[in-house]
């Protein structure tokens, strides 16, 4: 869907802030925000959601609230909505809690416990091995590479990985990466279903018109579905 | 902000409280973000790959292999795309959905990574941005744009300054700078900083 989240190509956002350039500035600025990333992982690796799941919560903000909070608060909204629609808990239970704890106390950079529960090294574990998303094919691809393709014209309103500034381009395949996890299977139905994944390489004018002010190649990870062959005129 | 950190204290509570989490598992787990996964990962390969020329190989045909060969491997790293700046090209990653990014290399995306600036315009107007970070490229170097919006993640492996012909891998890890692996960085002999 091409929700609050879908910026590429946005104007009117400004420069990136000069603050954020600070080469010192920490990658997490507050206590709260690597507790957020933590607790989201631990949530996924428990089974209660999945990551698609929580893209696409994100994508689900109100324009208004993604534009106007952090990057954080964007993974609070979603968390906390998967966790109450699923029935593990209630927002009127978050604000009771919040009521009753009062002004937080986070360490600024805990440290790792001598002695890992057997869960914090369940966690520890998938951090460094991860959890691979591509899937034997089920299907012989559609495209190889350097087929002329041109992106759908696509307004699905579930959650995919296509940004919006593509709809409608064309451009050509410049890779193949076999059968990767379909993004919107695995949000809405919560099973793995094979696509296979491209990178298509777009000229900046073809994206941004004639008069764009500066010439580049954009290179993307489209899924099979989003794309169509250019039609060949005879 | 104040009331984004006091809810998410009493999520993590509610969650420590309902088995979904455990308070000295998160510390556990932030630690690790903060002290074990960062750009040191990623400038260990980098700098393999400017000193070993089968290696450089390997890594742009099979980053993932390559790179799971020196033992980074992890959670958004678990398919990798390592693209090589040259005289002629530059490549430079951005996720224009979220936040896309090979944590186990080089950390937590820093915070114009995430926010929408930096998501929305350069892959519009590369060149400007880039000249926001410092870098001026010149008229003729051609710029690449990486939209890593499914789950490849993708490693700019940036130019090796010159004059550096003598300096050890290690002294060559400190010179490659976070910004420079996801391209909004160039680098810069160590006699000119």
């Amino acid at each position: 869907m091409h929700g609050p989240h879908d910026v590429g190509g946005r104007d009117g956002l400004g420069p990136v802030a000069p603050g954020f350039l600070e080469p010192d500035l920490p990658n997490w600025r507050y206590p709260f925000e690597g507790r957020m990333h933590a607790v989201t992982a631990m949530a996924i690796a428990r089974g209660a959601f999945n990551l698609d799941e929580q893209r696409h919560g994100i994508e689900l903000m109100p324009w208004a609230d993604y534009t106007d909070s952090t990057y954080y608060a964007h993974w609070l909204f979603s968390v906390e909505k998967l966790l109450h629609d699923k029935g593990f808990l209630t927002h009127e239970e978050v604000d009771a809690r919040m009521e009753e704890l009062g002004e937080p106390q986070m360490a600024e950079h805990p440290r790792k416990p001598a002695e890992l529960s057997p869960f914090a090294q369940q966690m520890i574990d998938v951090l460094w091995a991860g959890t691979p998303h591509d899937l034997p094919a089920q299907a012989p691809p559609r495209f190889a590479v350097g087929d002329e393709v041109v992106v759908k014209n696509l307004h699905d309103t579930g959650h995919n990985r296509l940004p919006g500034y593509l709809n409608r381009s064309r451009g050509v395949v410049t890779h193949h990466y076999g059968a990767h996890h379909d993004p919107a299977a695995s949000a809405h139905e919560q099973v793995e279903r094979p696509h296979h994944l491209y990178v298509v390489t777009f000229a900046a004018d073809e994206l941004w018109g004639e008069r764009t002010s500066e010439s580049f190649d954009l290179a993307a990870d489209l899924f099979e579905d989003y794309l169509e062959p250019l039609a060949v005129s005879v | 902000m104040k009331d984004v950190a006091a809810r998410i204290n009493a999520l993590e509570s509610l969650m420590v409280e309902k088995g979904l989490a455990e308070h000295a598992a998160v510390d556990a787990v932030v630690a690790s973000f903060e002290n074990d996964m960062g750009p040191l990962n990623g400038a260990r390969v980098v700098v393999r790959a400017w000193t070993d020329p089968a290696y450089q190989a390997w890594l742009l045909s099979d980053a993932t292999a390559a790179i799971a060969d020196m033992g980074f491997t992890g959670l958004q790293t678990e398919h990798l795309v390592a693209v090589e700046n040259t005289d002629d090209v530059h490549n430079v990653v951005v996720c224009t959905l979220c936040s896309c990014y090979p944590w186990t290399l080089l950390g937590i995306p820093p915070a114009w990574f995430k926010y929408p600036q930096y998501r929305a315009r350069v892959v519009k107007e590369p060149r400007s941005v880039l000249g926001e970070f410092g870098v001026v490229l010149g008229p003729d170097v051609q710029i690449k744009v990486w939209d890593s919006s499914a789950e490849i993640r993708y490693l700019v492996i940036p130019q090796r300054p010159a004059g550096t012909d003598g300096m050890s891998a290690e002294e060559l890890i400190t010179l490659v700078t976070r910004n420079s692996m996801v391209g909004t960085d160039l680098l810069t002999s160590p006699q000119a900083a």
